[in-house]
C-alpha cells in the first residue's frame, strides 16, 4: 500500500448515455441524489440503475417511504424492460418504511435503515423519496436529530457499510443551499423543462466527486427500455488527428459536371451545404450524392426532416435504404435535440460503418427541434457538424433558402461558416422559362469553379448545362442579355 | 368478475391441510396463513397496503361467501385476524375451507392483476413454501 492513492471503481449505470455525462459511470460507494420535479423521472432512473447493478452477490435495498405507495411504484416500474421479477427478493429487495416514518422520528428511521442494512449487507441502498423523511420530520418539531444529522449519518454509515446510496427526492430548492447538498458526493438533478406547447426532460450532474463531468444540461427520453440520455456528441481524437492533406482524396457526389465545378469531387471528410429554393433540387442531389457512394461500395446515412418515410424518395433511394446500404434516422418523435439527432447520426454510422451522411434539410430538423432549442440552433449545428467531421465521414446538408434577389445568402441560419463547401441554387426567369442555376460557392483549400450553370432535373436527375455566358445579372433573378459591345445595360 | 381468474396451481397448504378437519382448525390454519402473507407482503407494500389489499378481498369474496361480511366489518386494524377467524370458526367445516380458499385466491387474484403474476408469485412463495406452521414467513437471506 505504499503507492498511497484510493482506486475508486466506476459503476457502469445501465442508463444509455449516463456513464458518458457522469464521465465514465458512477463512483462505488459514492453517496447520491436523484433531484426533480414530480414526474421527472426520478423512481425510473432510480430502479433503471438499481437493476443494472443488483446482483446476489451486490444486492440492493430499496426503502420506500411514505410518498408514492410501493404497489403503484412496482405496478409502473414493471412496464419498462429493464423490470426483472426473478431479480426481486434474490437481488433486489423492497422494504417499506412508512410505518417507521410516520411517527416522525429520524432516530427511528434511521435505525430501521441501519437493521436492514445489517441484515442483508447491500452494495446498493435507494431510500424513495426522500421528501417524506424531511416532512416527517417538519410536521414532528421534536425530533431527537434533525434532518442535517441524519443525512450526515446515513451517508457515513452507507460509505462505511460499503454501500452505493442514492436518496431520491423532489424537495430540494435548488436556489437555497442544503445541507444535503454538502453531504452528498453527487448530485443529478432532472427537470422538465418548458418552452411553449413542448415539454423536453434535462438532466444535470450538479456535482460528482472526484471525476469529471459534461457541464451542463442533457437531454433525455423515457421510453419503454427506461430512460436514455443524450450526452452531447464526442470527437474521436483518433480520427481528428489523422494525417494527410484534407484534400487529398475526394469523392464523386454523383453529378460529373457538379464534381469539376468542385475542383474534382468533394473532399473526403467535408461538410457540403445545398442550399437553394424549394424545389430546385436538393434532395435529388444528397440522393444522388448517396447513391455514388453505395455504388462504390460505401454505406450512408440519411436524416430526412422533410419527406415522409418511404414517400417521395425516388426507388433508388429505396433500394439502397431496403439493401441496408443506407440508414434511416427516425425524426418523428416530438422534442427532438441536436444532441440526440447527433447521437442517433453517430449511432448509425458506427453500426453501417458509414462514409457519407446527408442531412436534408436544415430547415426541416430546426422545425422539429422543441421550441426550447432553436434559440441555439447554430451552436448545437456547429457542435453536431464538427463530431460528424470528427469520424472522418462526408456529409451533405441541405438548406432551404427564400430567393431574394436583392442579396446573395446562403442559409438563413449563418451556418455558412461551418461547412466546408457551398452550392447555391437559384432561379432565374429567362425566355419566359423559370430556369435553374448552380454554383459553387465555396470549397475550402481548394480551386473551384465559378461559373453559374444552367441545370435540369429530369429521370436521370439532375443535368447540368451551359453557362449563361449571354446574360448577366443571373443573381438578380432577372438577367438581362449582354450586349455584342460589353456596356452593361442594368434591369428596371 | 374484477379480477381475472387464476390458475389453481398454488393450493394454499392450509386449506389443503384442514379439509376435513373442524371449522375451527380451518379457522386457525387460514388465521396463520394471513399471518405469512401479512409478513411476507408488509415489509414491501407496508402494513396499511397489506389491510387494504384484504379488506378489498374479503369485500369482493362474501359476495359468493356471506360468511365474510362479518370478517369484512370487523377488519378494522392491520394485521388484525381475528374477525376472520371468528366468521370461519362459526361455520361448516367445508363451508369454511370454501370460503377461506375463496379468499386466498381473490387477494392472490387481485395483487396479479395490480403488480403481474410473476412478481405476485414471487412475493408470496414464502407463503406457500412454509407449511401451515403458524410463524411468519422468514426472510432468507441474500
Amino acid at each position: 500500500m505504499t503507492q498511497g492513492k484510493a482506486s475508486i471503481r466506476r459503476l457502469p449505470t445501465g442508463v444509455p448515455g449516463l456513464d458518458e455525462v457522469l464521465g465514465g459511470g458512477l463512483p462505488e460507494f459514492s453517496f447520491n441524489l436523484i433531484a426533480g420535479a414530480p414526474g421527472s423521472g426520478k423512481t425510473t432512473l432510480a430502479h433503471q440503475i438499481m437493476f443494472a447493478l443488483a446482483t446476489p452477490e451486490r444486492p440492493a435495498l430499496y426503502f420506500t417511504v411514505l410518498g408514492e405507495p410501493p404497489l403503484k411504484m412496482l405496478r409502473y416500474m414493471q412496464q419498462f424492460d429493464f423490470f426483472d421479477s426473478e431479480m426481486v427478493s434474490r437481488s433486489i429487495r423492497f422494504i417499506n418504511l412508512a410505518d417507521d416514518t410516520a411517527a416522525g422520528d429520524l432516530d427511528k428511521v434511521l435505525a430501521r435503515v441501519v437493521a436492514e442494512v445489517q441484515a442483508h449487507g447491500p452494495g446498493l441502498v435507494f431510500v424513495d423519496s426522500f421528501r417524506s423523511v424531511v416532512l416527517a420530520n417538519q410536521a414532528q418539531g421534536n425530533s431527537f436529530i434533525s434532518l442535517e444529522q441524519f443525512v450526515q449519518q446515513l451517508g457515513m454509515l452507507m460509505t462505511s457499510w460499503q454501500a452505493t446510496t442514492f436518496l431520491v427526492g423532489e424537495y430540494f430548492n435548488e436556489s437555497e443551499p442544503s445541507p444535503i447538498f454538502t453531504v452528498a458526493d453527487g448530485l443529478i438533478w432532472l427537470r422538465q423543462s418548458v418552452h411553449r406547447n413542448s415539454m423536453v426532460r434535462k438532466l444535470e450532474i450538479m456535482k460528482m466527486r472526484g471525476q469529471a463531468t459534461l457541464p451542463g444540461l442533457h437531454t433525455f427520453r423515457i421510453g419503454p427500455a427506461g430512460v436514455h440520455v443524450f450526452a452531447p456528441p464526442q470527437f474521436d481524437q483518433a480520427v481528428e488527428n489523422g494525417s494527410g492533406s484534407p484534400t487529398a482524396v475526394r469523392l464523386s457526389v454523383g453529378v460529373p459536371e457538379l464534381d469539376t465545378m468542385l475542383g474534382g469531387g468533394l473532399p473526403r471528410g467535408y461538410s457540403l451545404l445545398v442550399a437553394g429554393p424549394s424545389g430546385a433540387g436538393k434532395s435529388i442531389l444528397a440522393g444522388a450524392f448517396l447513391a455514388e457512394g453505395a455504388r462504390g461500395g460505401e454505406t450512408g446515412v440519411i436524416a430526412a426532416f422533410e419527406q415522409r418515410p418511404n414517400r417521395s424518395r425516388g426507388q433508388a433511394m429505396v433500394e439502397l435504404i431496403d439493401s441496408g446500404r443506407v440508414g434511416v434516422i427516425d425524426t418523428r418523435a416530438p422534442g427532438l435535440s441536436v444532441d440526440e439527432i447527433s447521437g442517433l447520426l453517430i449511432a448509425e454510422i458506427r453500426r453501417l460503418k458509414a462514409t457519407r451522411v446527408v442531412i436534408d434539410s436544415l430547415s426541416g430538423f430546426e422545425l422539429v427541434l422543441a421550441p426550447t432549442f432553436r434559440d441555439d440552433f447554430r451552436e448545437s449545428l456547429a457542435r453536431m457538424v464538427s463530431a460528424l467531421a470528427s469520424t472522418g465521414v462526408t456529409v451533405l446538408m441541405t438548406s432551404e433558402l427564400e430567393d431574394r434577389f436583392t442579396d446573395l445568402r446562403f442559409s438563413p441560419y449563418g451556418t455558412a461558416f461551418l461547412t466546408d463547401a457551398i452550392v447555391v441554387q437559384r432561379y432565374i426567369e429567362v425566355d419566359s422559362r423559370l430556369q435553374r442555376v448552380i454554383a459553387v460557392a465555396k470549397v475550402r483549400s481548394s480551386a473551384h469553379s465559378n461559373g453559374l450553370y444552367l441545370f435540369d432535373i429530369d429521370d436521370g436527375g439532375i443535368r447540368i448545362g451551359e453557362m449563361l455566358v449571354d446574360q448577366e445579372g443571373l443573381l438578380g433573378g432577372m438577367p438581362t442579355r449582354r450586349r455584342a459591345a460589353g456596356g452593361a445595360v442594368g434591369d428596371a | 368478475m374484477p379480477t381475472d381468474a387464476q390458475p389453481n396451481r398454488t393450493t394454499a397448504p392450509a386449506d389443503h391441510a384442514a379439509r376435513d378437519a373442524d371449522a375451527g382448525r380451518v379457522a386457525d390454519a387460514a388465521t396463520s396463513t394471513w399471518r405469512r402473507v401479512e409478513a411476507a407482503l408488509s415489509r414491501i407494500i407496508g402494513k396499511r397496503g397489506v389491510a387494504a389489499l384484504y379488506q378489498r378481498s374479503l369485500y369482493l369474496a362474501r359476495a359468493d361467501h356471506p360468511c365474510l361480511a362479518a370478517a369484512h366489518e370487523g377488519a378494522l386494524q392491520p394485521g388484525d385476524f381475528t374477525a376472520l377467524r371468528t366468521a370461519l370458526a362459526g361455520q361448516s367445516s367445508p363451508n369454511a375451507a370454501t370460503a377461506s380458499q375463496a379468499l386466498l385466491q381473490t387477494f392472490r387474484g387481485l395483487l396479479a392483476n395490480l403488480i403481474g403474476d410473476a412478481l405476485t408469485e414471487r412475493l408470496l412463495k414464502s407463503v406457500w413454501d412454509n407449511p401451515s406452521s403458524g410463524h411468519a414467513a422468514q426472510d432468507t437471506s441474500p
